[in-house]
């Protein structure tokens, strides 16, 4: 487990684009030969990458390897405060449809911006409904781009 | 030709067009100077704003918006020491040096004036070269074409940054998001899960997105909130004078040159660029000892050649519908949400929108001149905005693009999708632009492979018969494999060099 320290994001991406190209390769057999030949090819292209560089990934965990492997460059990132970043964003796409783009917008950029720490509060309401002022009124009417509302608004 | 030339630059002159370019200018150069918001993500962002536009302002807008990130990356590199576009970590080496010797105007006048000799000498050969290799691509063939696209995806790992494994892995998933949807000949749909939304491919405006905009606030988020530069220095006089600038114009032209060369090779973008100008101004400076110290010969030579790339990227995606890298790839999408279809054919069916878009991009050069020597000190203070407020600005923004572009509500979530596959893809130090080039080129490969296997049906050979029947098509091959074999070689550096 130590020897995989800092290399976890990697672990995790090979296994997901592994995945991705083994399920890919095997729906691929069912398409229509004409249509599924593309899909062949790519899908096992990407599976013989992955497994290359997973074997390869393997071999530099052996422990005369891993001796000098330089930590990840990140670092580990707070979990949680990444988890509930996405969360917020998701309840942002969730509620958008619902209670349309121009209020769940301005809801959106205040959750987020106290969460990440950004004070004092007015400070963070002037910015939210500054910055949607500034996408509807700027965007919408200036440039004429057209920004849906939804059921409510 | 000539006609259709000057029809672009009445057209590119119009006051509205004009007003366009002006505000993509200065909302390119406040994305470039914002530590975190590259050129990509700035025109990934603004594409959905192009919707309701014609396409001729669109693109006024979206190149003007490439012109200004590209140089605005420069701001920040040279006042705050953080490159606002990874093209300015060249510029940021010298330009920071000048900045702590109380230099930063004389510093960003040089960044500026390279960056619109650079600019404008790439535009130029664009404008010249564009045209011709134009003409000689309608003579490409389906077999050229699959192995142009196969070239271009294998140069990605051979060029690009980080791990050329890494590079060539995602431009294979890419290919893969590319494979998507309803087959082009056949039309029966594949990977789409019964999803409507899906039938027509991954949309690229979405993925792009996603992609750029969501991981990197995700990435921005990881930090607090607060996270800002409490001042910035003051900026002073910007103009260098007449005599230094007369000393350094061999620095520009040849920079210039390095640009628009690096800009054609796929996979190669504007960081490579910076530091291929930078490093060829210190073989022929006067003063080589100074790189490093505040060089104002560093900063011209990674500036010019940051902003010739520009012009030089565009040729292969706009003649043969190729882009080199991910902003050319941002730029496709715009293009093709305006109906139009980047290749050979576009020069002589829609010449009343592209050289109206050439002819921005003197404007859009001469445009962040303009503001950058008027009013800089003001932009400037664009650097000072938290993170905290940035993030969240971006989201909404990627949110309200992938909604806008179809109405369609599922596109929001796979604008989010791949914004979470980028993110983890970036923690694992996977570069995003050759995921974007895959899904673009993918359907394009796909499209004339199957051209190829019905034509070499027709004679009785198989496909890859087919392929030895042309000299061009054998040479492409064999740079394919040679720029493989390269970057597997370079994989091989790439690990010991980790290791050391």
């Amino acid at each position: 487990m130590e020897r995989l320290k800092g290399k976890i994001p990697d672990l995790v991406v090979s296994i997901l684009l592994l995945s991705i190209g083994v399920i890919g390769l095997v729906m691929a057999f069912d398409f229509p030969t004409k249509s599924g030949k593309w899909p062949i090819i790519v899908m096992s292209m990407l599976v013989f990458l992955m497994v290359l560089y997973l074997a390869s990934f393997l071999y530099g965990l052996r422990p005369e390897a891993s001796s000098s492997d330089k930590p990840s460059e990140h670092g580990e990132a707070n979990k949680m405060r990444i988890v509930f970043n996405i969360g917020i964003i998701t309840f942002f796409i969730i509620l958008a449809p619902y209670l349309g783009l121009f209020v769940t917008t301005a809801l959106y950029l205040f959750a987020h911006m106290l969460f990440l720490g950004v004070r004092p509060v007015w400070l963070v309401a002037v910015c939210s409904l500054g910055s949607t002022a500034v996408i509807y009124g700027f965007f919408g009417h200036l440039l004429g781009v057209y920004l849906p509302g939804a059921l409510l608004f | 030709m000539l006609a259709d030339i000057l029809n672009g630059a009445y057209i590119a002159f119009q006051p509205a067009n004009l007003s366009y370019a002006f505000i993509g200018a200065v909302l390119g150069i406040l994305f470039g100077a914002l530590p975190g918001v590259s050129a990509t993500l700035g025109i990934a962002l603004l594409i959905p704003l192009t919707f309701g536009m014609d396409p001729v302002p669109a693109l006024i807008f979206l190149g003007s918006v490439y012109c200004g990130a590209i140089y605005g990356g420069s701001i920040s590199a040279i006042l705050l020491n953080v490159p606002g576009t990874p093209a300015a970590v060249a510029t940021m080496i010298d330009g920071y040096a000048m900045t702590k010797q109380g230099k930063s105007g004389l510093a960003l006048g040089l960044a500026t004036v390279a960056s619109l000799v650079g600019g404008v000498a790439s535009t130029v050969v664009l404008l010249v070269a564009a045209p011709t290799v134009a003409r000689y691509a309608l003579e490409i063939r389906s077999a050229e074409f699959f192995w142009i696209v196969l070239f271009a995806m294998s140069t990605v790992g051979a060029i690009g940054e980080g791990s050329p494994a890494k590079g060539l892995i995602a431009g294979v998933l890419g290919l893969a998001l590319g494979a998507v949807g309803a087959h082009q000949l056949t039309g029966s749909v594949r990977y789409t899960f019964g999803e409507l939304a899906l039938y027509e491919g991954l949309p690229v405006i979405s993925a792009l997105v996603g992609l750029f905009s969501i991981s990197q606030v995700l990435t921005l988020a990881e930090g607090k909130g607060m996270d800002v530069h409490v001042d910035i220095p003051d900026v002073g006089k910007l103009w260098p004078g007449k005599k230094l600038l007369w000393r350094l114009k061999g620095h520009m032209a040849r920079s210039s040159l390095i640009g628009v060369v690096v800009g054609l090779i796929p996979g190669a973008g504007a960081d490579i660029a910076a530091f291929i100008g930078r490093t060829e101004a210190k073989r022929f400076a006067k003063y080589p000892e100074k790189f490093g110290k505040g060089s104002e010969e560093a900063i011209v030579g990674a500036e010019a050649a940051n902003n010739a790339v520009v012009g030089g990227s565009l040729i292969p995606m706009l003649t043969l519908g190729i882009p080199g890298n991910s902003v050319t790839a941002a730029l496709l999408g715009g293009l093709l949400i305006h109906g139009l279809i980047p290749g050979p054919t576009l020069f002589t069916e829609a010449p009343d929108v592209l050289y109206p878009f050439i002819f921005s991009l003197f404007i859009a050069n001469l445009l962040f001149a303009v503001v950058a020597f008027g009013g800089l000190k003001w932009i400037a203070k664009i650097v000072l905005v938290p993170q905290g407020v940035i993030a969240p600005v971006v989201a909404s923004l990627a949110v309200i693009g992938a909604f806008s572009f179809r109405l369609i509500p599922f596109d929001m979530w796979i604008m989010f999708s791949m914004g979470l596959l980028g993110y983890l893809l970036r923690k694992a130090d996977y570069p995003l632009a050759p995921i974007i080039l895959g899904l673009i080129l993918g359907p394009l490969a796909e499209t004339n492979l199957d051209r190829v296997q019905t034509l070499a049906g027709a004679i009785d050979l198989s496909v890859m018969e087919y392929f030895f029947q042309r000299w061009i098509t054998i040479i492409l091959m064999v740079l394919t494999i040679a720029t493989l074999a390269i970057s597997f070689l370079r994989n091989i550096k790439f690990r010991k060099s980790i290791k050391d």
